[in-house]
């Protein structure tokens, strides 16, 4: 750790040095027509024919000699500005650009710069508009991100309706979702079938399926940044729908113009409405909705100063009776201050808090029952930003996260009683630090290269059990409060290049190392609200991933159609499985459960994509294989993960008719995920018992579904603000009985049958949803 | 527990809501374990219930690899002066669809460490010992010869606490078009100091066993009973009684290994969750392959337990003596 700082100081150091000739920085932010900063926004230099991206926060900055340049400011699906600048001092240049205006005819692209995902160093990223995931079929008309996703090649849904996902062979635990920098630890509802994220709220989302960059860490797979709309800052703007599960209210208003902002966005859903229907009292006072609430304020003290505050709370109900209740949820809390320490040391801290907790409760007052699980984080982030010159953009900074864990705890509650189950409480601290720089090195090739330095510490409050080989309990350690008892470190290079060919194609290569100290208790394909995190510890070793990616990227016709493919391989030690029959909840010694050992994954990722005209869409697929070795699990053979799917293709495509309706659709096929299915049968106490050979030996029929949707917007007059659209999607068209689980079961009538039967959740499932503006 | 003539009905929701019932009286209540095991699949059962109440099942043809055959052993020995029984199958084919193949002929003997005790075939596949009654505290050992193979297994007999009374319970389904005849049984004793006590219950209406197949019967463990006085638990169901049946509950203090046995059959049974659940694994038996002549690891199968048994029988009374039970 010592080492990495005294680097972080060198490179500091030579920085301040560089300072030399007569070069000046213009820096500034680049909003769109709300105020609302664009993430990726191109600032390029035509004179130089060199460029910046801005950052997360819109901030951009560029030092370079003295003299008048052109500058083009660009963002997909907005109006390119140009600006003449003379440069004889340090100059702030914020610029708003102009959505560009529907042009219904195929345009030809002008000598815009569209061709970022040729230039840039990232790999294996991709960017979704919430616009352009709103034209989306959707399940039930409910708009989501996680689903939307699940479209690009290498992610994969874990289950037919989920909105889980797995990354390139990983487990679904092994994606960092981040919302506005908040961790969330389980990003859906409704026992998966939808995400916690209200598509409304949503700015911008990015998700890095192995490159990622140096500073996140955490997770072996993914990262999936989600970043919260700032709130109009020009003027009052209004936001929802009304559709067949849930409604959803968006608010945005100035609260002084131009520098202070407001966001308050709800959803939730009606579904246990319908129950106040039924003649029974126990199902009418049966409760079962989900809510989401978005709030964030961001007030601007100056150019060089901004403060954000934002938040989520979203929670699901279940409520059976006024005896039985079950609630789980996600709150998120993230303060951050952007900080312009020069033109060019942009920097961004932040304190976060996030948790996830469930409760559950039955009984009456004498005989009573409570289950609550929770984790909670609080989080500091210093993260900042280097723009030395047009040749380097760097990175650094350090978190820190105190972690709490209750994975289980159950108890009576009434006067009967004073049962207690728990599963033990601990606490952990967990630490990056990283640096990184990307670095042009010449016209046409540039590297990125980054170190993140991590560390793990288990604390007390704790019990800590020790086990024999044979996983028997041989005693505990109890530990005081903030008495480390165990610490793991590693570092995490990472690394990737860019080389250009010409304006339309490159080569990319990364190769990144990851980390990950917490892990999903769960031995679930399908997850659920009752999954706990648990840390690593003495008995449970950090997850660690290998990555090496290599890409080809080629833009055709004008930089209209994007194309893409990659291919990679992923090593990743200390992996996760259970034993047979584990059991993993309210289990003191749930670590005796764990099983560890070796996973691999590799494939192929094709990708093409036309985000421009009338016609947008992209064809996704992907050749993969992923294997795990356990020595304990299939008697120490290689399995197929049970996220392993060789192909999986995804087409979207939605095409404007006319000015006011647009037709989409969807079709998605993947092979089936692996399965174990039972090879012989025993009796046993009048009952036939399955024998089961291989894990994951079989595999479930393959996954095929067609979606479409028609929007409808309304006529469009000068003097009318309120916009509306109706939205029609019809899931699962051709009504296929996609296989949600294959159930073996004995014949009632004849008790010597066995009988295979495929059980479907979602037919033709048509849905309206009315979506309006103002 | 399956109610076969309320889920043949054919409201959608009722059937649903039967099933959450059904669910939450699988096992003996008063227990945060149990409790919490009704929960979770409550929760499963009513997601589904209100979200995939469309979840439809259709045939799915496949077909699977053969699996070799293995010996496959359901034994018994308790404390009652009776006549003992082993019976010896065959394990088949997933598919094989026809009754399980017999193992005739073999050598079965069973000791309690001071007596050994012969069995003899008394039909194809079921051996019997003699006329003898187990003794709970000791430990029993049996040992199978069959086909060159020698098998064993062994297992210690539990006590088991005596049952003070039974009493019925109902569950008020006034809301639905249904004629419920059904009871709970309920049981009323007082389970030992000892910790880690394992007991299964069937029941008998008029002599006849009701709870004959695995899934039918109630299982529990003393984790948050242990040392406690039991008031009218539900260890019992009854699809269908009339006043002045009689009823008998058997308790049966089982093993450790044999109550996880069955909560492993019935894991990858009837409680298969599918994606909802962890895959799918072998039910761990106690058999185990001593002397392996013909070398091809024969993996035997099943189980050899040894159990003491309590008995009472009383008589249904009106249904104004039975006690209101809720499913929450």
């Amino acid at each position: 750790m010592r080492k990495i700082l005294l680097l972080l100081l060198f490179i500091a150091g030579l920085f301040v040095y560089s300072r030399a000739q007569s070069k000046y920085t213009i820096s500034g932010r680049v909003h769109d027509h709300a105020g609302e900063e664009l993430i990726g926004a191109t600032i390029y230099i035509k004179n130089l024919k060199s460029g910046t991206v801005t950052n997360v926060y819109g901030f951009y900055s560029i030092t370079i000699p003295k003299g008048e340049y052109e500058f083009d400011y660009s963002y997909l699906g907005y109006e390119t500005q140009t600006l003449k600048i003379n440069l004889d001092g340090n100059q702030t240049i914020n610029i708003t650009l102009k959505e560009a205006a529907k042009i219904i005819e195929e345009v030809i692209v002008t000598a815009e710069k569209k061709n970022e995902n040729v230039l840039k160093t990232e790999m294996s990223t991709v960017k979704l508009e919430a616009k352009d995931i709103k034209k989306i079929p959707a399940l039930l008309g409910e708009v989501d991100i996680l689903k939307t996703l699940q479209l690009l090649p290498g992610i994969q849904a874990t289950g037919e309706g989920f909105s889980g996902f797995n990354v390139r062979g990983g487990s679904p635990d092994q994606n960092l979702i981040l919302f506005d920098e908040a961790t969330v630890y389980n990003a859906s509802h409704l026992m998966g079938f939808f995400s916690v994220f209200n598509n409304d709220a949503v700015k911008d989302i990015k998700i890095y399926k192995g490159d990622i960059p140096a500073q996140y860490g955490g997770r072996l797979s993914s990262l999936l940044d989600i970043r919260m709309k700032e709130g109009n800052q020009k003027g009052f703007e209004a936001t929802g729908g009304i559709g067949t599960i849930s409604s959803r209210l968006t608010l945005e208003t100035p609260i002084i113009q131009d520098k202070w902002s407001i966001l308050v966005s709800g959803r939730r859903t009606y579904a246990d409405l319908f129950l106040l229907l039924s003649r029974d009292e126990a199902m009418q006072s049966t409760k079962l909705y989900f809510y989401d609430l978005n709030l964030k304020t961001n007030y601007t003290i100056s150019d060089k100063d901004r403060i954000y505050v934002s938040g989520y709370f979203g929670r699901d109900v279940l409520k059976f009776s006024d005896l039985y209740s079950f609630d789980w949820g996600n709150y998120t809390l993230t303060t951050r201050w952007n900080h312009l320490f020069s033109e060019k040391l942009f920097s961004n801290f932040s304190v976060i808090y996030s948790k996830y907790d469930y409760k559950m409760q039955s009984g009456d007052d004498n005989l009573g029952f409570e289950w609550i699980s929770n984790l909670e984080d609080f989080k500091f982030k210093a993260d900042l930003n280097y723009f030395p010159n047009l040749r380097n953009n760097i990175k650094f900074g350090l978190e820190v996260i105190h972690h709490h864990f209750l994975p289980g705890l159950a108890q009576s509650t009434g006067s009967i009683s004073n049962n207690k189950i728990a599963m033990p409480e601990s606490f952990a601290l967990e630490y990056g630090i990283y640096i990184s720089n990307e670095h042009k090195l010449a016209q046409n090739l540039t590297l990125n290269y980054g170190l993140r330095g991590s560390m793990f510490q288990n604390m007390g409050d704790a019990v800590s059990y020790n086990f024999d080989d044979n996983y028997n309990k041989i005693d505990s350690t109890a530990y005081n409060s903030w008495e480390v008892y165990n610490t793991y470190s590693g570092l995490e290079p990472r690394l990737s290049l860019n080389y250009t060919f010409n304006q339309k194609s490159s080569v990319k290569a990364s190769y990144s190392r990851t980390k990950q100290y917490l892990h999903l208790a769960s031995n679930s394909t399908a997850g659920s609200p009752l999954d706990v995190w648990v840390p690593s510890s003495p008995n449970i070793k950090p997850q660690v991933a290998d990555q090496v990616a290599l890409g080809y990227f080629r833009n055709f016709w004008d930089n209209l159609l994007e194309a893409s493919v990659e291919v990679y391989y992923k090593n990743m030690d200390n992996q996760i499985d259970f034993k047979d029959f584990a059991n993993l909840m309210l289990n003191a010694e749930y670590e005796s459960e764990f099983r560890i050992g070796d996973a691999w994954s590799y494939g192929a990722e094709f990708f093409i994509r036309k985000q421009q005209g009338n016609f947008t869409g992209w064809i996704s697929y992907t050749l993969s294989k992923a294997e795990r070795k356990i020595p304990e699990i299939n008697e120490g053979r290689v399995y197929s993960s049970s996220y392993d799917r060789p192909h999986n293709i995804s087409i979207v495509a939605s095409y404007d008719l006319s000015k006011r309706l647009n037709v989409a659709a969807t079709w998605v096929y993947a092979s089936g995920s692996p399965v174990t299915f039972p090879t012989g049968r025993y009796e046993q106490g009048n009952m036939i018992v399955p024998i089961y050979s291989e894990r994951n030996g079989y595999r479930m029929p393959d996954y095929h579904r067609m979606d479409l949707s028609v929007t409808l917007k309304s006529k469009e007059k000068p003097n009318k603000r309120l916009k509306s659209d109706l939205n029609v999607s019809i899931y699962n068209v051709y009504n296929r009985h996609n296989a949600w689980m294959i159930n073996f079961s004995q014949d009632e009538e004849n008790p010597d049958v066995t009988k295979a039967e495929l059980v479907y959740v979602f037919p033709i499932i048509p849905s309206i949803t009315w979506n309006f503006h103002f | 527990m399956k109610n076969t003539s309320i889920h043949k009905n054919k409201n959608e929701h009722v059937i649903s809501f039967m099933h959450i019932i059904s669910l939450f009286s699988n096992k003996a209540t008063g227990n945060v374990r149990t409790n919490f095991i009704r929960m979770k699949k409550i929760i499963y059962i009513l997601s589904a219930y209100i979200f995939l109440f469309s979840a439809c099942t259709e045939p799915y043809d496949t077909t699977l690899e053969s699996s070799y055959v293995r010996l496959v052993v359901q034994a018994s020995i308790n404390d009652e002066l009776k006549p003992h029984q082993v019976k010896l199958t065959k394990s088949a084919d997933y598919f094989s669809n026809t009754p399980a193949i017999k193992v005739k002929g073999a050598d079965i003997t069973i000791s309690d460490g001071e007596n050994i005790f012969n069995l003899h075939e008394v039909s194809d596949g079921i051996y019997e010992t003699d006329t003898i009654a187990g003794v709970p505290g000791r430990t029993y050992t049996l040992t199978i010869i069959s086909e060159g193979n020698t098998y064993t297994a062994t297992c210690y007999m539990n006590f088991c606490p005596s049952i003070d009374s039974i009493r019925f319970g109902y569950y008020d389904l006034s809301a639905y078009d249904i004629v419920d005849s059904s009871a709970s049984v309920l049981l009323n004793a007082l389970e030992p100091e000892t910790p880690d006590n394992y007991y299964m219950w069937n029941v008998y209406k008029n002599g006849v066993l009701e709870t004959d197949t695995i899934n039918e019967v109630f299982f529990s463990d003393d984790q948050f009973i242990n040392g406690n006085y039991i008031y009218d638990a539900e260890v019992g169901w009854l699809d269908q009684v009339d006043i002045g049946d009689t009823v008998t509950l058997e308790m049966l203090s089982i093993t450790k290994e044999y109550y996880d046995y069955i909560y492993q059959i019935l894991s990858v049974t009837d409680w298969n969750m599918g994606p909802l659940g962890g895959p799918p694994a072998n039910p761990n038996g106690n058999i185990v392959e001593t002397n392996d002549n013909n070398n091809n690891n024969d993996d035997p199968l099943g189980f050899f337990l040894a159990y003491s048994i309590y008995r009472i029988t009383d008589t249904v009374p009106e249904k104004d003596l039975w006690i209101e039970l809720r499913w929450y």
